[in-house]
């Protein structure tokens, strides 16, 4: 593998203006109250079909890291977490901003976002290529179970119970099952509709999900203005005074999000309260916090960001997604033919390290433009829903036509975006529906080739085999794990 | 409010009914096509009645909160179907620039947007973002005016 062509490639201008673009659109996706780090990924997923492989996987990183720090904008200027994930930095944050140190707070957030971002960048680059070694050891019965427990992972992400979201896997496996059946060539379920013989199509069904529902949830009249821009008055640029007590924090901040981000089913959201409430403990200056306090707001951005790029160890070495951003990075990359494993490490080895250096880069113009633009983006935190909800309307239009070029999907899309909206409402989690669909063929098609060689006695086929019994083991362990996390959440 | 029934007792019902219908759909299919789906069926009838029992006792033992639609989201459902509707047949028959024209102020109105200043700034900045990124550098072939204007 050539590294200087890697080098060459990622600074070249065209993708030096993807990953820009990339970066501000996952900043101001992240800023924007309402607007998730999945949804900006998704309605940016059809748009990377018509890049390179390396560039299109980038930018969907680079745009998942961009919306966490997003996040932290509108946490700390107007007490509003653009991302779940910024809501412990809204503590500090926005007490600072209060005693009119928004620009202070904002600067520290910047840094400590760029800093966990480029951490978890070399993370993923270090760990990532050994471990996927391990998935050449595997059968039909291990990337069976290996589906399986993609599935589980997400599924315990279901807020209310693990019910709910196992079926939420099922409804998604069985959206598979639609379209012209690959082994004997007959229509299941099409309805003798021509358009459903080719299956629902991925992309729309992701952007009706995750983007169409959440404008559906946010389409109710609203009046309310924010105003900020007195809290922006100070220096943009920071001093190295202001970083050089925060070395620790950015220790401890960088070792959290690494660990519960490589942890399927944890997250960004887990990862910056463990920091936050673990520097309340062991920082020198802990009785500043929840006052108004840098550390505060370090901690908790440092780690939000260390735990994007571990999130993706697990799937890009396994296949397994742990959060619902994971989920649609693993459809990015079977949409343009990247099969996670060694085969990401070996003969995609181009590919997949132009993704990861690239990463890293994003991490660092990240944090310029962070530094350089506060201004625009306390502007953007000013921005109402009345305008915001019917302009990402007319987006998911325009991706779900963009997948294919065909009006059909442009329905699918608004099918899935009513189906996404009772899903919440009812407590059901689009992600592992949307992780079932990327997965389902996978898992029918190894279940089918087991079901052959295990002459119809799966189960004590795959039971024979000890990998096969370490990955039933891990299965409960993440049926197991959400438990033990809400305890570790109510301990903090 | 207490009389009202919990919106997952008709989501579970639903898909238990839903369920059983394409099953019965599948069993029209050869063995080795419908049995993948069929498992799928009959493991969500499976989960869903056992969730649905459980929602009922624990409602009933006021062991669990009734989840109802957010008071005032019925008509925002509805309001938010016709736009999308509406949109979804006129970017067919009229192009993308021209039914954004005519839909999406009122979208914005209907939100609560009241200046026509910045309506139009507002659309015309995203129209001209909307036109450069997708339609100059992706190239998507999406009509963006009807024929009758060429």
């Amino acid at each position: 593998m050539d590294w200087l062509m890697i080098l060459q490639y990622i600074f070249s201008p065209k993708s030096m203006l993807v990953m820009s673009s990339s970066i501000m659109f996952g900043i101001i996706g992240g800023a924007l109250p309402g607007v998730s780090s999945t949804m900006c990924v998704s309605l940016f997923l059809p748009f990377t079909f018509i890049m390179e492989p390396g560039l299109g996987i980038l930018s969907l990183m680079a745009i998942y890291t961009a919306s966490v720090y997003g996040g932290s904008v509108t946490a700390i200027l107007i007490n509003t977490p653009g991302t779940a994930s910024s809501a412990a930095t809204a503590i500090d944050g926005f007490k600072l901003a209060q005693q009119g140190k928004g620009d202070f707070a904002l600067r520290i957030s910047t840094i400590s976002s760029g800093f966990g971002g480029v951490i978890s960048g070399f993370a993923l680059l270090l760990f990532a290529p050994p471990l996927s070694r391990l998935a050449l050891l595997f059968g039909p019965s291990e990337f069976f179970l290996l589906a399986c427990m993609g599935l589980s992972a997400v599924a315990t992400l279901a807020e209310e119970s693990i019910i709910k979201g196992v079926i939420s896997a099922l409804f998604g496996l069985f959206l598979v099952t639609v379209g012209v059946d690959y082994t004997v060539g007959m229509p299941r379920f099409t309805f003798g509709l021509i358009s459903l013989e080719g299956g629902i199509s991925f992309v729309p069904a992701l952007i009706g999900l995750f983007a169409m529902s959440q404008v559906i949830k946010m389409t109710k009249p609203s009046s309310s203005v924010v105003h900020i821009s007195n809290m922006i008055r100070g220096k943009i640029l920071p001093s190295l005074q202001e970083y050089i007590d925060l070395g620790a924090t950015y220790l401890r901040g960088s070792i959290i999000g690494i660990i519960v981000g490589i942890l399927p089913g944890a997250g960004t959201e887990i990862a910056s309260w463990i920091a936050y409430n673990t520097e309340k403990k062991m920082s020198p200056k802990r009785n500043e916090i929840g006052k108004g306090s840098k550390f505060g707001v370090a901690a908790s951005e440092v780690a939000n960001n260390a735990a994007t790029g571990a999130a993706l160890i697990p799937l890009f070495t396994l296949g397994v997604p742990g959060s619902p951003v994971a989920a649609v990075i693993l459809g990015g990359l079977l949409i343009h033919g990247l099969l996670p494993g060694s085969e990401l490490f070996t003969t995609h080895a181009g590919i997949t390290y132009t993704a990861i250096i690239g990463f890293l880069l994003a991490n660092v113009l990240m944090t310029i433009f962070g530094l350089l633009l506060i201004r625009p983006f306390a502007w953007v935190a000013q921005l109402r829903s009345s305008i915001i909800t019917p302009m990402i309307f007319l987006l998911c239009f325009i991706g779900a036509f963009s997948t294919n070029n065909n009006f059909f999907d442009v329905w699918v899309m608004i099918i899935f975006g009513f189906i996404g909206y009772f899903m919440e409402i009812g407590g059901f989690n689009p992600a592992p529906t949307v992780l079932a669909m990327v997965l389902g063929p996978m898992a029918e098609q190894r279940f089918l080739q087991m079901h052959v060689l295990s002459d119809g006695r799966v189960l004590q086929f795959m039971l024979s085999r000890p990998l096969s019994m370490v990955l039933i083991l891990l299965i409960i362990v993440f049926l197991v794990s959400p438990l033990f996390f809400r305890k570790v959440e109510k301990a903090f | 409010m207490k009389n009202k029934v919990s919106i997952d007792i008709p989501i579970f019902i639903f898909l238990i009914v839903l369920s059983a219908f394409l099953y019965k759909i599948s069993k029209g299919y050869v063995a080795k096509v419908g049995f993948y789906p069929r498992m799928l069926l009959v493991l969500t009838i499976g989960l869903s009645v056992i969730a649905l029992l459980e929602t009922i006792v624990k409602v009933s033992r006021g062991t669990m909160e009734k989840k109802l639609i957010p008071q005032g989201d019925s008509r925002s459902l509805i309001i938010a179907f016709v736009f999308a509707l509406a949109f979804g047949l006129g970017i067919i028959k009229f192009g993308l620039g021209l039914s954004s024209l005519l839909i999406m102020p009122l979208y914005m109105v209907y939100m609560g947007c009241r200046g026509i200043r910045t309506i139009i700034i507002s659309l015309l900045s995203f129209f001209v973002f909307i036109y450069l990124f997708f339609f100059l550098i992706l190239k998507i072939p999406m009509k963006l005016l009807p024929p009758f204007f060429f």
